[in-house]
């Protein structure tokens, strides 16, 4: 059970405005999410704009990391580049077992590049996940990149 | 005399005071969910936090 766990309450509270509907007989949220199924967990800016969606129950320690990558994500997209480089290394600081943290990583790679314009800090970012994540799909997204660069 | 009688009740109380605050942390505390989009994008805009939007369904 995740929303019953004290620390998903605790971090719903101090980081988002909760809000949820019956996909059932709610239309007009269907229809403006695109939703197909349910569950499903949306990020939301204070517009109401979605920057990150899951679908399926996850446990607290897969839950709280999922949020926290899409209010990474929000500030990515904002180009609040030093928010989201916070954001994304908090998420694998905090949860480097979760699923979601190889991907933190690769985007910690990518505001690196964004914040230094040099290609060095992206790719000693992406160099952890082949590290610390070698099994993962995102290992296997940088290696054409860290390939080029051992040439 | 009356400094014995408030000694013994402070001695006598305070593990009830303690044992009540300690209750009072322990209390399970809720997801306070909004019920609507609007009011939720409103309050979001008054505290500068995101929103949370959770999808279910019965069944």
């Amino acid at each position: 059970m995740t929303y019953p766990h004290p620390a998903v309450i605790d971090y719903i509270k101090k980081h988002f405005i909760p809000v949820r509907y019956n996909i059932q007989t709610n239309p007009d949220i269907k229809n403006k999410y695109r939703l197909l199924w349910a569950p499903t967990v949306i990020v939301l800016d204070l517009n109401g704009t979605d920057y990150h969606r899951f679908n399926g129950f996850l446990p607290p320690d897969e839950f709280i990391p999922q949020l926290e990558f899409g209010i990474a994500k929000m500030a990515l997209e904002k180009q609040d580049l030093e928010a989201a480089r916070i954001q994304f290394t908090s998420v694998v600081e905090k949860y480097p077992k979760s699923d979601i943290a190889p991907e933190a990583q690769y985007w910690v790679g990518v505001v690196d590049f964004q914040l230094t314009n040099d290609v060095s800090t992206e790719i000693n970012a992406w160099k952890k996940i082949q590290e610390h994540y070698p099994g993962s799909i995102w290992a296997r997204k940088v290696s054409g990149a860290l390939s080029c660069e051992n040439e | 005399m009356l400094k014995n009688i408030l000694l013994n009740f402070t001695l006598l109380a305070t593990p009830f005071i303690s044992l009540a605050f300690a209750d009072r942390k322990e209390i399970p505390v809720v997801i306070q969910w909004e019920k609507r989009l609007d009011e939720a994008i409103a309050k979001a805009k008054t505290t500068g936090k995101p929103i949370l939007l959770d999808i279910f369904m019965i069944g």
